[in-house]
């Protein structure tokens, strides 16, 4: 079943590359932003029904911009993105809610094994 | 040729020589010049203001301990402290980052005690190029008293 | 009852039991009239039989009773029939088995098969008299039952519709954040039933704590396949299992954890009268304190003195082990051997009771089959005997391994050698015999004509030499053609406490193992003369080359002592012939408890290890071999480093090297994996140097490059920089974009070269944060592209306030993205200069 994403992360890069996973996979990435505050008002506006969430990011970081989006949609569905090494923080963000996580480098089919899992 | 003046190195000379301070980022290039005789220095330094204890050493990796040093160096060579003038360039901050607050502005910072110093020691400043997020290349043409400031990012020259 | 306390202590006699039933088994099919012999195997496999029933080992239980009765049908039958010695040595071989699993916290191994074969009318003519203490049938059951069981202890009440399970899951072994998937493990768990207890449990995981598998106590009302799909279908969960052993894993320490020793009781009277006595010492000596009484200060320190001494004595004493402990298996495997390989082969063992400290003796089971083995295969034609004989030298234990075989020629190990390309034909020649036989030792090098399958001579001799002399010993061979052959093992009795020879070397002291040492010549500096740039002296009419210790420790040049008229040598042994390494001066001997060294200085060549000193100071111990060794390689090959650094010993430089190598490893794994090229990484170099020089190292002060800059946050900080040359920027974005890139100025670009800065930094902080057990966290990159110089003079800002000196580790990388386009960069670590000092300690120095 294809799914609403939306990808937050500060590099371009990072969201095309999910961006191309995504739309192989026969999702639609309906919204991208570049950092946590933008990705709490693009959530309100658009509800998308996943979200991948870089945990690094200027302005709000991805763990508060999950708090946030927590706080107004308890439902929310958010996957954390993060780098290698960053235990404690995607600990927290797991506490906080997260539904999964994946570690860049990633491989496609991780990701689409965790979106699965999550959404299923 | 020009003699390359390294990070917490200074050097004094006479005309027609060149120095040269490659490479600075938020180091802070200060020359003195007396051009009566063609007599001057050009330290390169790293840290604003002086060496908290210990004798002051033969580094001009502060600012304020280059600063004396080189006139002492020229006032032996025969300068006269009236005539000296000084010129800056240097100081930029080149990664606007959070991480690097402690050390943001340490360009500045040099400025400002190099201008402190300056005025303590009574030399006028007559020209400076400080600050900005661009590295500098000065050279210090001995001849002429002219500090020249290159900028290999956009390629500009400044003559100062 | 809890039982697994005394696991390890079943473990350790059920395997005396069984090597004393192989000697035994060997010793009758020799004399099978011997009737002591069938009563003492009937006693052990009984032995076997009750321990293993009582801890509840079913199936050893049964097998050894099963031993028991074709034991006892011999013992009234008065004899041991070949056919009945070979199934009773399988039947041992097959509870050695049992016992390894249960060794290895594994089930026990089905064992049904074996036993149905006992029908064979050869073996058990006669049905036993006695009924089996244990029923077949109701075993079976009993292991049925097991299946479903909870532990009791755990006392979890089983409610009506639901179950119990102990699930285990071992996580992949490349699981990224482990910690983090054990909490989405817990919180799926959750959602369909009750965790009652886990291990680790969510607090534990929430500090992050590191683990390869989770156990959890689960109340569900799912079936167990549901529950097992359930948690196959999670990411980087590799294997499920439903624990159905009684014991829980929390209870049942690893297969190597408590190891035991049998301390005999009068030994251990004696410590508690020790202990009586030195309490009573202490009271003597308060007293003096108190009393400022000087003159019984004396003697009573003597006295004290003197028991601690004894007591140091009597507690090596209770780590000493005969050598029998792991030579008793040795007679079977000969007489296995032999009858494989149609020898008559006989085996002797000499000094069986010369005790051994228990962690040479583990280390050296193995070595010690290895030698008899190849003796039978290699060295013995159709018959002869092999010996082993041991023997107490002073602080040495001496074991030789002996055969009357074919022996080995030195001529045609060299030409063996000189044909698989391991040394050239001067090389060869230049060898002593003895250094010649130890050719075997080579890796790579066999004379075997062809590989057995038990053994193939020098397959594995590298190994064995390379044990003994991790032992701290050394390792020596005799052998003549015809004339059999001799390996000797020079041992230490204990490695706990080691006798140092200490002497002085460029102005540090350094201690040598005793065992390295063969005398101390103190000679006139004079007669230290120099041929071709080879040092030598002469020793009873011989030469003996010379080697300044200082050179192999790359601290020359660095002498503290002045220079007197006389120069210290310590004879040592090197590749068979005398050598001599010239010291400073001889300070002392010393017993030392010798500490192994932490990472990553155990890395270091030459390093065994370290003692501390009365006033706190680190001696270091340092085994000359390995330093010789790798100083012939750099003598032979021209590359040996001279230069050494003054602020950064040899040994230092070397760790930070290798710890950069194993960071930048999995930093260039990340960048292979983002861009889907092979990235390589060079030889990271250490660089210590004037602040002056640092923006010359970058490719020139005035080099435009791409530099991403990012601070290393937490307990150890450091500034981290990676640098690239325009052009590799361009297509590094390029490939990364997808796009042309020609500017470095766009958003994109920056925001690219900043995540390709956080990805490569995490991973190389996270692989150095393991190994120095420290959390390194990167900061947001900054990003700029400018002169080299510019770029780095922020991060020299920290370095300068604390001295003239930079430090930093270099690691070049660089690949092919394709169509010819090479990408380059360099990795900077640059730590702080208090987290140089960390580092250090965090290495245990």
């Amino acid at each position: 079943m294809p799914l609403r994403v939306m990808i937050v992360d500060d590099a371009l890069f990072m969201r095309n590359m999910l961006k191309d996973i995504f739309t192989r996979a026969g999702h639609e990435v309906v919204a991208e932003a570049e950092d946590g505050k933008q990705a709490l008002e693009r959530y309100q506006e658009i509800q998308p029904e996943l979200v991948t969430m870089d945990i690094v990011m200027p302005k709000r970081s991805g763990i508060e911009a999950l708090r946030d989006i927590i706080a107004a949609d308890p439902q929310a569905c958010v996957v954390m993105v993060s780098a290698l090494g960053q235990d404690s923080l995607v600990l927290e963000a797991v506490e906080a809610g997260a539904r999964d996580f994946i570690v860049k480098p990633f491989k496609e089919d991780k990701v689409l094994e965790v979106v699965r899992r999550v959404t299923s | 040729m020009a003699w390359r003046v390294g990070i917490a190195e200074y050097r004094v000379g006479c005309r027609p020589e060149i120095f040269k301070a490659a490479g600075l980022g938020s180091c802070l290039a200060v020359s003195l010049y007396d051009g009566e005789l063609g007599l001057g220095g050009l330290a390169h330094t790293l840290l604003p203001g002086r060496r908290q204890e210990g004798p002051l050493v033969g580094s001009a990796k502060y600012v304020v301990d280059a600063i004396c040093l080189m006139r002492q160096a020229l006032l032996d060579d025969g300068a006269q402290a009236s005539r000296l003038v000084a010129k800056l360039a240097g100081g930029a901050n080149m990664f606007e980052v959070e991480f690097l607050s402690q050390v943001d502005g340490i360009g500045a910072r040099s400025a400002h005690s190099a201008r402190a110093a300056l005025i303590e020691q009574g030399i006028p400043l007559v020209a400076e190029d400080i600050g900005g997020n661009r590295g500098r290349t000065v050279e210090f043409d001995l001849a002429t008293g002219q500090l020249i400031v290159y900028c290999a990012r956009d390629r500009s020259t400044l003559r100062l | 009852m809890d039982m697994s306390q005394y696991r390890a202590l079943f473990l350790s006699e059920a395997r005396e039991h069984l090597d004393q039933m192989n000697q035994l088994v060997v010793a009758l099919e020799r004399e099978p009239g011997d009737t002591e012999a069938v009563n003492a195997l009937f006693r052990e496999a009984h032995s076997i039989k009750g321990m293993a029933a009582t801890m509840g080992f079913e199936q050893t239980a049964q097998l050894a009773h099963q031993l028991e009765d074709t034991l006892d049908h011999c013992r009234k039958s008065g004899g041991l029939p070949v056919a009945v010695a070979d199934r009773l040595l399988d039947a041992i071989d097959l509870l050695e088995g049992l016992v390894d699993d249960i060794a290895a916290d594994l089930p026990e191994r089905d064992i049904s098969a074996f036993l149905a074969d006992v029908v064979e009318p050869a073996v058990l003519a006669v049905a036993p008299k006695d009924p089996p203490d244990l029923p077949l049938d109701a075993l079976i059951e009993i292991d049925e039952e097991l299946v479903l069981t909870p532990v009791e202890e755990e006392d979890i009440e089983v409610l009506p519709e639901t179950e119990v399970f102990q699930i285990s899951v071992t996580l992949a072994p490349d699981v990224a954040m482990p910690a983090a998937r054990g909490l989405l493990l817990l919180r799926e768990l959750g959602k369909h039933g009750e965790i009652v207890s886990s291990t680790p449990d969510k607090d534990a995981l929430l500090t992050g704590q590191v683990f390869e598998q989770i156990s959890a106590w689960f109340r569900t009302s799912l079936q167990r396949d549901h529950v097992r799909e359930l948690l196959l279908a999670f990411p980087d969960a590799a294997e499920v299992v439903f624990v159905e052993d009684r014991r829980s894993p929390k209870s049942t320490p690893g297969a190597e954890a408590a190891r035991t020793v049998r301390v005999r009781t009068d030994l251990l009277d004696r410590f508690v009268n020790l202990a009586g006595e030195l309490i009573t010492q202490r009271h003597v000596l308060q007293s003096c304190a108190r009393e400022r009484d000087w003159t019984t200060l004396d003697p009573a320190l003597e006295r004290t003195e003197r028991l601690v001494r004894d007591l140091h004595h009597h507690v090596l004493r209770t780590r000493l082990m005969p050598l029998e402990t792991i030579a008793g298996r040795l007679p079977r495997i000969v007489r296995d051997l032999g009858r494989k390989t149609g020898k008559r082969v006989t085996f002797h063992l000499i000094g069986g009771e010369v005790g051994l400290d228990r962690v040479i003796l583990d280390e050296l089971a193995d070595p010690l089959v290895h030698l008899v083995r190849n003796a039978v295969d290699h060295g013995i034609r159709d018959c002869g005997e092999v010996i082993v004989k041991a023997r107490r030298e002073r602080d040495l234990v001496l074991v030789e391994v002996s055969d009357d075989g074919v022996g080995m020629d030195p001529a045609t190990l060299r030409a063996k050698a000189v044909q698989k390309g391991l040394l050239t034909q001067t090389q060869a020649d230049a060898l002593s015999e003895r250094e010649a036989l130890l050719l075997v030792c080579r890796p790579g090098f066999s004379t075997a004509a062809e590989v057995t399958e038990t053994s193939g001579r020098g397959v594995g001799m590298d190994v064995v030499k390379a044990a003994v002399e991790n032992l701290g010993g050394n390792l020596e061979i005799d052998s003549a053609p015809g004339q059999g052959t001799c390996f000797r093992l020079k041992l230490p009795l204990s490695i706990a406490i080691i006798k140092l020879v200490l002497v002085r070397c460029a102005g540090l002291p350094v201690a040598l193992p005793v065992t390295r040492v063969q005398r101390i010549i103190e000679i006139p500096r004079n007669q230290v003369e120099s041929q071709e740039g080879v040092l030598f002296f002469s020793l009873d009419g011989a030469r003996v080359p010379v080697v300044p210790l200082a050179g192999l420790l790359g601290r020359l040049g660095q002498s503290a002592d002045p220079v007197g008229p006389e120069t210290c040598i310590v004879l040592t042994e090197w590749q068979g012939a005398p050598l001599g390494l010239q010291v400073d001066g001889f300070i002392g001997h010393r017993d030392a408890f010798v500490k192994n060294l932490g990472f990553p200085f155990d890395q270091m060549v030459g390093l065994s290890g370290a003692t501390i000193e009365g006033d706190g100071s680190v001696l270091f111990v340092v085994d000359p071999q390995p330093l010789l060794a790798a100083w012939s390689t750099d003598v032979q090959t021209g590359t040996g480093e001279t230069m050494p650094f003054q602020q950064l010993s040899e040994i230092q430089r070397d760790a930070f090297k290798e710890v950069s190598n194993i960071g930048m490893g999995h930093a260039a794994t990340a960048l292979s994996q983002l861009v889907g090229k092979r990235i390589e990484i060079y030889v990271p170099r250490v660089l210590v140097l004037p602040l002056a020089e640092v923006p010359e190292r970058l490719g020139g002060a005035e080099k435009l490059m791409a530099g991403i800059v990012l601070r290393i946050e937490g307990e150890t900080p450091g500034s981290i920089m990676l640098l690239f040359p325009e052009e590799s920027a361009c297509r590094l974005c390029s490939a990364l974009l997808g796009e042309e890139v020609t500017s470095l100025e766009t958003q994109e670009t920056v925001s690219t070269l900043k995540e390709v800065g956080n990805i490569l930094s995490s991973a190389y902080l996270n692989a150095l944060g393991s190994l120095i057990g420290k959390t390194l966290l990167p900061s947001i990159p900054g990003f700029a592209y400018d002169m080299a110089g510019a770029l780095v003079d922020a991060l020299l800002i920290d370095l300068g306030r604390q001295g003239e000196l930079a430090l930093m580790v270099e690691t070049e990388f660089g690949g092919e993205l394709g169509q010819g386009h090479k990408v380059r960069g360099h990795f900077f670590l640059i730590p702080d200069p208090e987290t140089f000092e960390s580092f250090l300690q965090e290495a245990q120095i």
